[in-house]
């Protein structure tokens, strides 16, 4: 039954959300302005939503690192490649962790859990790292990571909440294990799948630590160690006691840089969630169970 | 002897300076031979002992067919590899200092870089290259050196190098810096003397000054330099001293503190006999608060002065109103900040005061002292290295016409990155390749320099003959600062201690620290009363345990002295 | 594999258990990837977590390094202001958790509720602060609350106040530390929560609505008890977090003045690894970390079994 008045409940529901919107919003578009405005007039918080003396500056100055495209195209295939195998490794632990008449589940879900809060440590994860011969290859970034325990719990309770009506009916039907999972499970599970692409990837996006251990060669550098190391130059040229006649106040563009680092690393994934979100909408379930 | 020669190096400087002025030579004074424009004389006077007498001929111009012999220093030409942290390959890709080393010494180099996060595990991980350049920490050095014996100990190698011989000889101080605990050393020192190696930084704009009718020549007690600060505000509207103080080494703290007492140094020091003392609770320094807030309070320094942006004070430095910079904006000054175009860029003289009319700071001699290239000790060509390495520490043109000597390391072929002036003129003079327009630090720090090892201290005394910033600041160094600065020198970041001496250092130190610049900052800005809560500031520091510190300090000291 | 036991007592329940085995042994299959990795980069390296009680050198590895057992703990316990840093730990974390956990829930059901396309536009323009850096966070924050420069010093001298120098002042720290990271993560915190909504089935939506309920009181009563299991889940795993409050944002936002409220354990073991790297010991500190953080979930966990069906072991 569609409602064809606008309620008041509405009303206050949309104002709540342009209320968020803008509170959000505002900055935002300040650091987009602030990334091409003269770093003086930002700094004394003269810049307070469109650009002010506008320089390009801060863009010039990453883009001109030819690296920076090396990096995107090695982001985008540990993204991609490590989202992959993030899933096939957590979702179906996830799911049989749902078991409660797994012999043995519980002991695995401590095992699991032990993990999430105590670790050996870097030098001893790197040397087991490097004795498998993964040191400075690329799949070192793509295999650390591929089981999260934090995600297999959400997995695993999302799984719980579905009911066990359809899994039962499946089985009835003949379907194996692996087969009710893949062809009854999965498919409505969109809205956790929605999740764990979003989580795992944005992992890899964002990930700058592992690759700046366990990787030496630029050539298989991603991103964010690119963009990195211009911030920092940036930083420690403006830090230098011995600088002087910078030809264009190299000192000022370190302010600039941050601002066009944050632009340029996540404007591909604010494109892209619009076309994961449709995963979160309501009704994914419709018509899957009767009575 | 320590102090000695740090006296006759700043003796030097002086002397320099002061004919620089006079446009006279300065070729009496002992020391002034190292800014003897191309000449090649040799830098003997220092040298007492010699080790070995015929390698240190070596510097003698008269011996340059001797000297030529030595160069290849390999018949095939080799490869070594060598680490760097955290410099960026990709825009030093040139390295024009070490291919003309390599030209002359047949030894390749190739270079690794990575980042200093991931310098713990790629050292962990085993697989070392030949070299590594870079300021290691203690615990590393404790570690891989000193129980570890991964690291060449350079003493075994000296008949290699003559150069670094002599260098210890000339600066005690650096020989005690790169000394370990067990007495061996891993590490090649960094000697930088130049017109910017002083401790303080009081950047002033003149031009500010002149236009409210002061003169920078006239303020020379901590009172006058408060009625500055009081025209300077009325005429303006707004402080005109905007300090940065986190730095208690360099800057506006050891100057301005100096002027309030006999002591030099705001933290630990050497009370003049070898014995440890902590500044931090001496009536000097309570002056020297009770100053600084009197100031805060009447809104002659900037209220924000704790949580300012640098951006913020360099647009504060640049607009005009603003007399007595901070930092680093000074350095980012450009012609353009000023109304006529010419830099009015000086340092303050140190004050003086009703406690203290000595106009001594603290003294800080040499950069880097600490030093890199550390030699992995399975490398094949250990010998080698050392000979080329030894290149860093020579006085004189290695080999005729190459222009390679210490300084190189620093500001890149003599002859073709830069001269020095005439003779007499005290300026050295730096050729910058047109794309960087006349911004030759910038173009020093992308293309030439290499940080914390070699012998760079030909330019002592020495300004750029480039009209612009770094001379302006060149000049107030070497006029104001410099010859100022204290012959000692505590060098408490240099020092060496055992396991248990470090364990208390690391137990007490960080939260005495973080107290003690804690108050600083609630005393000036008059969170916290000083008359009244003197007491309890001393009393909580002795409680946090600063005399365990000071005893750990006077072990350490007591055995770098007598080295 | 630790999930075989072999020892079950009577031989009747063995063989139940054997068959009980085998009819599940896919899902052992969809366990073993998971299992593999945790024991190779996971278990592998645990040993490291004795450097915690030794003096570690590299150059010795970790069984050649001499056992100091508690020492590093107790340098960390005697350590002058070890009180202030607990308490500090714990404020801001409690502060984040109460005023942070409530937040990203409400925004997941209203934005549930919007049209879709604003929903949309909304939802993606809200998770984006996720992605900015801290430093330049910090970096608007010291200019927005500037006394000198700031917006909100002008509005409040504007209705006739003084200004405040928030940075400063120790007073304000800790909600600037905390409501700015309720900013930030508030669109990206919401995400799993709008998951969860996705899978409420509209059907009991529409018999609700023909009973006559308002919508308010749909939400109350179908749409938040449909995703409690998710929040329990995520309360559960956020105290097991308490103890952690990163170094980064908290370094940036100390200063002279605030520092007794703003030292926190990671600030103080990151200043004291500045003077002299002691990896022994920041192993100790944060094992001490994960030792509490165990304990509150395990807490956590206790309680939630006790008021409800879900609880994350």
């Amino acid at each position: 039954m569609k409602k064809k008045r606008i309620s008041l409940f509405d009303v206050l529901m949309h104002v709540l959300g342009a209320a968020l919107l803008v509170m959000v919003l505002y900055p935002l578009i300040l650091i987009v302005s602030c990334s091409v405005s003269d770093p003086q007039l930002v700094a004394t918080g003269q810049v307070l939503l469109f650009p002010k003396g506008i320089t390009f500056d801060g863009y010039r100055q990453i883009l001109k690192n030819k690296d920076i495209l090396i990096g995107y195209g090695n982001t985008i295939f540990y993204t991609v490649a490590g989202t992959l195998i993030n899933l096939a490794v957590t979702v179906p632990a996830g799911y049989a962790l749902t078991k409660k008449t797994l012999p043995g589940g519980k002991i695995c879900m401590s095992f699991f859990l032990f993990i999430m809060y105590f670790s050996g440590g870097l030098i001893p994860t790197f040397l087991v790292v490097k004795g498998l011969g993964l040191y400075n290859t690329r799949w070192v970034l793509l295999v650390l990571g591929a089981y999260n325990t934090y995600n297999c719990i959400i997995c695993r309770t999302f799984f719980d909440s579905m009911p066990k009506e359809l899994e039962e009916a499946a089985v009835i039907d003949g379907c194996s294990v692996t087969g009710t999972f893949f062809k009854v499970v999965l498919p409505l599970s969109k809205a956790l799948m929605g999740v764990m692409v979003l989580y795992f990837a944005v992992g890899h996006w964002n990930a700058y630590f592992d690759a700046l251990i366990y990787i030496k060669d630029d050539a298989m550098q991603p991103l964010q160690v690119f963009l990195r190391r211009i911030l920092i130059l940036a930083q420690q040229q403006a830090n230098m006691e011995e600088a002087a006649e910078y030809a264009q106040s190299l000192a000022n563009l370190e302010a600039l840089i941050r601002y066009a680092v944050i632009v340029v690393s996540s404007l591909p994934l604010l494109i892209v969630y619009p076309f994961l979100q449709k995963y979160f909408d309501k009704g994914v379930m419709i018509g899957s169970v009767k009575g | 002897m320590k102090k000695k020669m740090v006296a006759v190096v700043l003796a030097a400087a002086m002397a320099v300076s002061l004919c620089a002025c006079g446009g006279k030579p300065a070729q009496d004074s002992a020391g002034a031979s190292e800014s003897e424009s191309g000449q090649k004389e040799g830098s003997q006077e220092k040298s007492s002992e010699g080790g070995e007498a015929s390698r240190e001929e070596a510097s003698e111009p008269a011996q340059g067919a001797v000297q030529e012999a030595k160069y290849p220093i390999v018949e095939e030409p080799i490869t070594v590899k060598g680490l760097v942290v955290g410099r960026d390959t990709s825009v030093r890709s040139d390295r024009l200092v070490w291919n003309a080393v390599s030209d002359i010494t047949g030894i390749n180099i190739e270079w690794e870089c990575i980042d200093a996060d991931a310098l713990a595990t790629y050292l962990a991980g085993g697989d070392w290259p030949d070299f590594i350049h870079y300021s290691l920490d203690s615990t590393m050095i404790n570690d891989y050196g000193v129980i570890g014996g991964r690291f060449v100990n350079y003493l075994d190698y000296l008949e290699y190098m003559p150069n670094l011989v002599q260098t210890f000889e000339d600066y005690p101080l650096v020989r005690g810096a790169v000394t370990q605990i067990n007495g061996e050393i891993y590490s090649l020192p960094g000697v930088e003397v130049s017109a910017t190696t002083s401790s303080a930084r009081p950047y002033v704009r003149t031009d500010v000054l002149e236009e409210a009718g002061l003169h920078l020549e006239d303020i020379k007690t901590v009172d006058d330099f408060y009625h500055a600060l009081v025209t300077l505000k009325e005429k303006n509207g707004e402080p005109s001293f905007i300090p940065f103080l986190e730095n208690d080494e360099s800057y506006w703290g050891p100057m301005l503190f100096a002027a309030f007492g006999t002591l030099t140094n705001m933290n630990f020091d050497d009370d003049g006999s070898g014995k440890v003392i902590f500044n931090r609770t001496s009536e000097q320094m309570k002056q020297y608060y009770l100053y600084m807030n009197k100031l805060y309070e009447e809104g002659l320094i900037h209220q924000e002065y704790l949580t300012l942006d640098g951006a913020v004070r360099l647009d504060r430095a640049q607009s005009g109103k603003v007399a007595f910079i901070g930092s680093g904006e000074g350095n980012s000054l450009q012609a353009t900040d000023f109304a006529d175009g010419e830099f009015h860029l000086d340092c303050m003289a140190p004050l003086t005061s009703e406690f203290d009319d000595t106009q001594e700071i603290l003294g800080k001699s040499i950069y880097f002292p600490a030093g890199g290239f550390f030699m992995n000790a399975e490398s094949e060509y250990i010998v080698e290295m050392c000979k080329m390495f030894d290149i860093m520490y020579a006085t004189e043109e290695v080999v005729e016409g190459s222009g390679l000597l210490g300084q190189s390391f620093c500001y890149g072929i003599l002859g073709k990155d830069w001269d020095f002036g005439p003779e007499g003129s005290g300026v050295y003079v730096f050729h910058c390749p047109e794309e960087y327009d006349g911004a030759f630090t910038t173009y020093q720090y992308a293309e030439v320099i290499w940080d914390n090892a070699g012998r760079e201290d030909a330019l002592a005394g020495l300004v750029t003959e480039t009209v612009g910033n770094s001379r302006a600041r060149q000049l107030g160094f070497v006029k104001n600062v410099i010859p100022y600065q204290s012959d000692l020198y505590f060098a408490v970041s240099l020092l060496k201690f055992t396991d248990e001496e470090q364990r208390v250092l690391d137990n007490k130190l960080a939260d005495i620290t973080t107290y003690y610049k804690e108050m600083e900052g609630k005393f000036i800005t008059g969170v916290k009363d000083i008359e009244n809560d003197w007491e309890e500031y001393c009393s909580t520091l002795e409680k946090m345990g600063v005399p365990d510190v000071i005893e750990v300090y006077q072990a350490s000291y007591d055995r770098w002295n007598a080295q | 594999m630790k999930k075989k036991e072999k020892r079950t007592g009577v031989p009747a329940s063995g063989l139940k258990l054997r068959t009980r085995i085998w009819r599940h042994r896919e899902y052992y299959l969809f366990l073993l990837p998971a299992v593999v990795y945790a024991v190779i980069f996971c278990y592998a390296p645990m040993y490291g977590l004795q450097i915690a009680f030794k003096d570690y050198k590299v150059s010795l590895g970790v069984s050649g390094s001499p056992w100091v057992g508690l020492r590093n703990f107790t340098d960390f316990f005697q350590g002058y202001y070890f009180w202030n840093l607990i308490r500090n730990t714990l404020v801001l974390s409690l502060y984040s958790l109460i005023a942070g956990f409530p937040i990203p829930i409400l925004v997941a059901l209203i934005l549930n509720e919007l049209k879709p396309g604003f929903k949309k536009v909304t939802q993606t323009v809200l998770y984006a602060p996720h992605f900015i850096s801290t430093v330049v966070v910090i970096g608007m924050i010291t200019i927005f609350f500037s006394p000198s420069m700031g917006v909100v010093n002008t509005l409040l001298n504007g209705l006739g106040l003084d200004s405040i120098y928030f940075m400063g002042n120790p007073k304000y720290f800790r909600h600037l530390y905390v409501w700015s990271g309720v900013w930030q993560g508030m669109g990206w915190g919401a995400i799993i929560y709008l998951a969860a909504l996705a899978g409420v089935d509209p059907g009991l939506h529409e018999a609700a609505s023909i009973d006559g309920a308002s919508r308010i009181q749909r939400i109350l009563h179908i749409n938040i008890p449909c995703i409690m299991p998710t929040i329990i889940i995520m309360l559960i795993l956020q105290v097991g977090r308490i103890a952690s409050v990163g170094y980064e944002k908290v370094y940036l936002m100390q200063n002279e003045l605030n520092m007794e409220v703003a030292e926190v354990i990671s600030t103080y073991v990151y200043k004291r690894g500045l003077i002299n790297n002691n990896y022994s010991f920041s192993t100790a500190v944060g094992l001490f970390n994960n030792v509490v953080n165990v304990i509150l979930v395990l807490t956590a966990n206790q309680i939630s079994k006790k008021c409800s069906d879900t609880s994350l072991f």
